[in-house]
């Protein structure tokens, strides 16, 4: 980690005089999965189709490992693999067909990868049926085969879990782990499903009317050592404490480290306090998300 | 590139729509063997006197040509080829086909290109927008190609198709033609009127 992959750069567009991204600048670096968030027509998709080439950047530059989208498109693009929104595949061909067409584009993609890649997403038994019979989950995995084929540095996914069953999301996230774990590859993630997000992404950009608002870690584990903890507990008969806690409904929360957690539970039971249950209180994505979204709508208003 | 191309042929032909189109092709080619060898049975009989038949064709393209028009060139200048290569007929002996033979009917055949072109434009027409309305084109275009080459690939495609159609006529019409009506007598002459002069030509080289 810490090799920058995904480099954007002040970059700003302008559609008719009216400014999609402004200024929007991060770096997305090996191995991570980097989630995009935003409420409709926050600039997400706009973002997503400058990085692979498909609108002109206004100003500033997207470096993809070191080479320019616009400059070096062709050394650029070699890259990444991607689904920009629904993966829309040539119906009349089957699954293989359509895997052939995309590996005659790159050099090097031979027909033992091809199999592997189909073995990979799970489409061995129908990948010669053709594309027209195949379900919507099928038709997604098949985009994220077609994405796989040579390799790419970058994966590019906008809104990869449309549509998909439960389990379908399940597997989807775990070849994104796999990929990104085992091959080191990034992944760049857009989707407006908060629980989704939270459970698939290492970090999250969140932005709002084209601009930045705030890049955070999932899974912040080391920066937050200090945690609450939620113990419900008979609070009618609460006798006095000699620590700070916050009295919520029905129960109290105190702020504390993992390892003190034990004694706590003791000090309490000690205490002669009825314990119905302890557990650690996360602020879900969805909190963070509407706390951050919420205060950007009212300093615009 | 070759492979860019590839591609773009292996999309038209996977399609029921172009198979449609080809078969229409040979169809045509068909019925007019059919109409051909009909139409033939009608005129055994006036081999003799073909001299005098072609005076008179030649007499009433000019009563025509002097009638036309001085702002009909084009009626004109057909006319005018046309007494000439009957002129060269008389001054050299050689009598008019009336007989289909396989190379006539590869001539008559030549007047479905045409239709060639016709869904040669149907393919151009959709091989770009049709990307478009699958949706298709986002994945096409992030890949690691310049634009150009696509578009060029694409065009190409397109000209292949043109020259695909074209011998698939010829062809079957050669096949149809020969098989339907023998090759003729050897003396298949084909008169074409170009520079100003009558010309002897093999049917190849029209």
């Amino acid at each position: 980690m810490g090799n920058p992959v995904v480099e954007l750069k002040n970059v700003t567009k302008v559609i008719k005089g009216k400014k999609i991204i402004d200024n929007l600048s991060f770096t997305i670096e090996e191995g991570e999965v980097f989630g995009f968030l935003g409420p409709n027509g926050a600039g997400k998709t706009t973002t997503i189709r400058m990085m692979v080439g498909l609108m002109k950047i206004t100003s500033g530059e997207i470096l993809i490992c070191g080479k320019n989208v616009e400059k070096e498109f062709e050394e650029a693009l070699m890259n990444i693999g991607g689904i920009v929104e629904n993966p829309e595949l040539y119906k009349f061909l089957t699954g293989y067909q359509n895997l052939m067409q995309y590996a005659r584009m790159i050099k090097g993609v031979t027909k033992q990868k091809i199999d592997e890649v189909v073995e990979f997403v799970g489409l061995t038994d129908r990948i010669h049926d053709k594309v027209k019979t195949y379900s919507l989950g099928m038709r997604q995995r098949l985009g994220l085969a077609q994405c796989l084929l040579h390799d790419p540095k970058v994966m590019i996914l906008d809104e990869p879990t449309n549509g998909l069953d439960p389990a379908g999301i399940r597997e989807i996230r775990d070849h994104l782990k796999k990929l990104t774990k085992e091959k080191g590859m990034s992944v760049i993630v857009s989707s407006h499903l908060l629980s989704e997000m939270e459970m698939m992404c290492d970090r999250i950009a969140i932005i709002q009317n084209g601009k930045l608002i705030d890049i955070q870690k999932v899974h912040d584990y080391v920066a937050e050592s200090k945690q609450n903890y939620f113990f419900e507990v008979d609070i009618e008969n609460l006798p006095f404490l000699n620590i700070s806690y916050k009295k919520v409904e029905k129960a109290i929360e105190i702020e504390l480290e993992k390892d003190e957690v034990p004694d706590m539970i003791q000090l309490l039971i000690e205490k002669g306090i009825r314990i119905f249950e302890v557990k650690p209180v996360t602020k879900s994505l969805e909190d963070r998300f509407l706390e951050v979204t919420t205060k950007g709508e009212k300093f615009h208003a | 590139m070759h492979n860019l191309i590839v591609n773009e042929w292996i999309n038209i032909f996977k399609r029921p729509g172009t198979i449609v189109m080809i078969a229409l092709l040979i169809l045509c080619v068909i019925g007019m063997a059919i109409l051909t060898k009909l139409y033939n049975h009608h005129v055994h009989s006036e081999k003799i006197q073909w001299q005098q038949q072609v005076r008179q064709e030649i007499k009433q393209d000019q009563k025509q040509l002097s009638e036309t028009p001085q702002t009909a060139a084009n009626v004109k200048k057909d006319l005018e080829q046309k007494i000439a290569v009957n002129q060269y007929r008389l001054d050299h002996n050689i009598p008019p086909v009336k007989e289909s033979t396989g190379w006539t009917f590869i001539e008559d055949c030549s007047h479905l290109i045409s239709f060639a072109g016709l869904f040669t434009i149907i393919i151009a027409a959709g091989i770009v927008a049709s990307e478009f309305g699958w949706g298709t084109v986002k994945l096409l275009l992030i890949r690691p190609i310049k634009r150009y080459k696509i578009l060029l690939s694409k065009y190409i495609t397109v000209v292949l198709f043109d020259l695909f159609t074209l011998a698939i006529i010829f062809v079957v019409s050669a096949i149809l033609g020969f098989a339907l009506f023998g090759t003729g007598d050897g003396n298949n002459v084909h008169l074409s009127y170009t520079n100003g002069k009558v010309v002897e030509q093999n049917i190849f080289l029209i």
